[in-house]
């Protein structure tokens, strides 16, 4: 978790309310002038779409920092890519696209693997496919939408995380929303982390189970919540709970850190709770083979009740999957509504994953993947590494290939994308409401298509930039260490 | 007898008021006569704060010990995550060893393919394949990112472009998944507090946006234009305050668990008369119904700007995975910061961008 100094708190503070009060003077005006012109809004009689406060944020506070967000590329989002420019010439309000482009480094994509790009292998089966079976089924899972890649996609998954059985879906976030509903339901009891991914918490909200938080990655606190949940039963009638599950993530994207997995599964054991692990960032870029926390942290797959991935991150293609018992999939595929109403998974797409996947493990007859996990690991480390020796205030753990380096004020938030996208770097920031509203970060994502130049130019640039804009809120490394290095030299 | 009575009462109540009197008759304190009658007061009021101040009466509270909250762990058993599995369940779909075109191979026969909503006849078309490659050699397979973060490639911009005008809307807005279109957009417009009217054989995918919603639901009887009009009548009437609140009237163009098609012209005639604004799912019926496959609007010959908000899922006509939702500038900014049409593929969408031109072409 971050630790807000309180100076940094207060400016931060003030700079927010500074905008809100400029956002609603700007209001008042608007107010005034459409009166003045007697503007007839769309139709009589008709309520507006949008009531004042309700997109006072975006109106007034996102649409001034536009241009740093939506950014469109104009080839496959690799280690480099062509970022279009973009000019304004209302203030921001709206964008209008050139047909330049400036080739930027990427720092922003979910490309752990590099397989965002046409791959050797990948691409040519890809194409095979699309020749075969066409590039959509038109139909459901269900009726006639299965075809032999899905099947042997599912045994892949399955195979690969090291589950009995797996589900695929179309699409990573639809994957949490539409599963967390088919699994509990009323009388039921959801534990989820307080940092939790959106698509999960809007499942467990459509699942209209009772939702409790433990606070982030403490085990501690989610047996007291336990115990004290299980002694009270449900809220009013204090009935015993029909079933409970715990929701973590594997990575947590907004902080990069991992999750504290062995001891939660003791914790969730001891209490006949069932376990629910979200890899959408963790399956395919961490662990020494690949197959994400459980093989990172030491955890038998088999303690994880379900194991939830998306193929949109360390694969490059679309898509999520469940992995679990042969029991809850068959259960899912038959109730589940994503299953039994979406149109099935695009086939190249499905191919995509089978071959990236071929491919970290070594079935395709080279050594490729390997030298990829190895890679993505030696970038991360020595990126993480680097920008904390440079002072900055970066989170996250060791070996996650995640890093948001923390901006806090809100007008450091543009500064430091513009100025990186001037020199060539296309980064990626958050604001509210993905993150708290004081704590603004740009979060980078290190690939292992990166080469070591290319990680040291980011590094350059960021350098630079940071010290423009001033967010190294630690103290630089000392010289002790340069000094010592050169002492070592001499001798 | 009387007189006698009232003098003794008289001469008794005199005796107790100057018994009463007697005592203090003439004290002065801080400048106040005190006369008997403050004293009681002073004493109630005495009386009343002191029985302010006493704890009310409240059984005690004994919190569980962390042995009996010990006991009640151990004793509580769940059910099991999935219910029995039933002979129905084991059941498995065909599985297709070819294209789903007309005609598709399952277990090595040849049968002919009536299960997919191939409505065009668009899937293994030469054309569009060639060009996929293309963009497939280009782009990669996945975006590798939200819209927000770099995941928006100039074909997704030049995609909603294309299926604006030729809708002849103004703004458009692709999203990833089919189904999530739907419940994505119900949601961002419609909010707790909002009155939706709703036809009751809407498929699972709007009922879940309807519910993620939480407005206030209305159903009226499944294409039945005189429920439409009496359900509207009477959420309206003699709602002073119908004004303020935003009103939806959510119907699909083809139906999708009856087939039926909704007559869009009576619709359009009652939201004028009511002031309702119009949802309208074209799944099923984007490039389908219509002289040039514009849709539910140039069907019935309704100018398409009567219609709020268009979505529509890609997964039929145009054999793509997907969505889109078109409507005013206004409608389709509001989405921009809504999520739920993050990570997308752009591999078909360069297949639908494709397909518009044929459209045009034809």
């Amino acid at each position: 978790m971050v630790k807000l100094p309180y100076l940094t708190a207060l400016t931060t503070l003030i700079s927010y309310g500074l905008l809100f009060l400029f956002g609603q003077i700007r209001d008042l005006f608007r107010k005034i002038l459409d009166l003045l012109k007697f503007k007839k809004v769309q139709g009589k009689g008709y309520a507006p779409i949008c009531l004042g406060l309700e997109d006072f944020y975006t109106r007034r506070l996102y649409l001034r920092i536009q241009d740093c967000f939506g950014r469109p590329i104009a080839s496959a989002p690799d280690a480099w890519f062509d970022v279009v420019e973009r000019y304004s010439n209302d203030n921001n309000k709206t964008l209008q696209r050139t047909s330049n482009t400036t080739k930027c480094l990427n720092l922003g994509s979910y490309n752990y693997l590099g397989f965002a790009a046409a791959d050797e292998y990948c691409t040519p089966r890809v194409i095979e496919s699309l020749k075969k079976y066409s590039s959509s089924t038109c139909s459901v899972r269900a009726d006639g939408g299965t075809t032999k890649l899905h099947t042997e996609l599912e045994e892949l998954v399955a195979r690969f995380v090291g589950k009995p059985a797996a589900i695929l879906f179309g699409m990573g976030y639809a994957t949490n929303s539409a599963i967390i509903p088919a699994l509990i339901g009323k009388g039921g009891l959801i534990i989820s982390d307080s940092l939790n991914h959106n698509s999960i918490v809007n499942g467990s909200r459509g699942s209209g189970a009772v939702v409790r938080v433990f606070q982030h990655n403490t085990p501690s606190h989610l047996e007291e919540v336990l115990r004290e949940q299980i002694a009270e039963g449900q809220p009013r009638t204090h009935r015993p709970w029909k079933k409970i599950i715990v929701i973590v993530e594997g990575i947590y994207s907004m902080e990069g850190e991992l999750c504290k997995l062995p001891e939660i599964i003791a914790v969730c054991k001891k209490y006949k709770a069932y376990t629910y692990l979200d890899e959408a960032h963790s399956i395919g870029a961490i662990g020494k083979s690949g197959r994400g926390v459980c093989e990172l942290l030491g955890v038998d797959p088999a303690d994880v009740d379900i194991m939830m991935g998306t193929f949109t991150k360390s694969f490059g293609s679309c898509g999520g999957y469940i992995a679990a018992s042969k029991e809850i999939i068959r259960h899912l595929k038959h109730t589940c509504p994503a299953h039994l109403y979406a149109t099935s998974m695009s086939p190249p797409a499905v191919q995509q994953v089978i071959s990236a996947i071929k491919v970290i493990l070594g079935e395709d007859g080279s050594n490729r993947g390997a030298q990829k996990l190895a890679q993505i690991r030696e970038n991360s480390n020595f990126f993480r590494s680097e920008l904390q020796k440079m002072g900055f205030e970066v989170l996250g753990d060791n070996d996650s290939p995640v890093m948001p380096i923390m901006l806090y004020n809100p007008a450091k938030i543009p500064a430091f994308s513009r100025e990186c996208l001037n020199q060539n770097v296309a980064v990626v920031t958050v604001a509210f409401p993905a993150t708290p509203l004081l704590l603004a970060r740009a979060r980078i994502c290190i690939s292992a298509s990166h080469t070591r130049e290319d990680l040291i130019k980011g590094l350059e640039v960021i350098s630079k930039v940071g010290d423009l804009v001033g967010i190294k809120y630690f103290p630089v490394e000392p010289e002790k260490v340069a000094a010592e290095e050169k002492l070592k030299k001499l001798e | 007898m009387a007189v006698a009575v009232a003098n003794m009462t008289t001469a008794a109540l005199d005796w107790v008021s100057v018994k009463f009197n007697a005592p203090l008759a003439g004290m002065v304190v801080f400048g106040v006569h005190i006369h008997g009658h403050l004293i009681v007061e002073v004493l109630l009021i005495a009386v009343i704060l002191f029985q302010l101040s006493r704890k009310s009466y409240k059984p005690p509270k004994k919190p569980l010990t962390e042995k009996e909250i010990d006991d009640l762990c151990d004793e509580w058993a769940p059910e099991p995550l999935h219910p029995p599995i039933t002979e129905e369940m084991l059941s498995e779909p065909p599985t297709l060893e070819s294209a789903a075109g007309p005609h598709t191979i399952i277990d090595g026969k040849e049968v002919v393919n009536f299960a997919s909503a191939n409505y065009l006849g668009l899937i293994g078309n030469e054309k569009i394949n060639d060009s996929c490659i293309g963009s497939l050699e280009k782009y990669g397979v996945g975006s590798c990112g939200p819209r927000g973060f770099y995941g928006t490639i100039d074909v997704h911009l030049d995609c909603e472009a294309r299926i604006s005008k030729f809708l002849g809307t103004p703004d458009s807005i692709l999203y990833s998944y089919g189904i999530s279109t739907i419940f994505s957009v119900i949601p961002a417009f419609c909010k707790k507090g909002d009155i939706i009217v709703a036809d009751e054989g809407v498929h699972w995918a709007v009922q879940n946006g309807l519910y993620l919603s939480r407005s206030t639901i209305v159903y009226f009887k499944h294409n039945d234009m005189s429920s439409l009009k009496s359900t509207l009548e009477k959420v309206t009437r003699g709602n002073r305050r119908a004004e303020k609140i935003r009103r939806y009237i959510v119907v699909e163009a083809i139906y999708q668990n009856s087939g039926q098609i909704a007559p869009l012209d009576e619709i359009i005639r009652l939201k004028e008369k009511y002031r309702f604004r119009v949802v309208l799912d074209e799944s099923h019926s984007f490039g389908v119904l219509g002289s040039s496959g514009r849709g539910l609007a140039e069907h019935y010959g309704v100018p398409v700007e009567k219609i709020d908000i268009i979505t529509a899922g890609m997964g039929n006509a145009l054999a793509t995975d997907g969505g889109f939702c078109t409507g005013s500038v206004r409608v389709v900014d509001h989405q921009h910061l809504c999520l739920h049409f993050l990570l997308v593929l752009q591999l078909p969408l360069l297949i639908i961008w494709r397909r518009i031109q044929l459209f045009f072409q034809n």
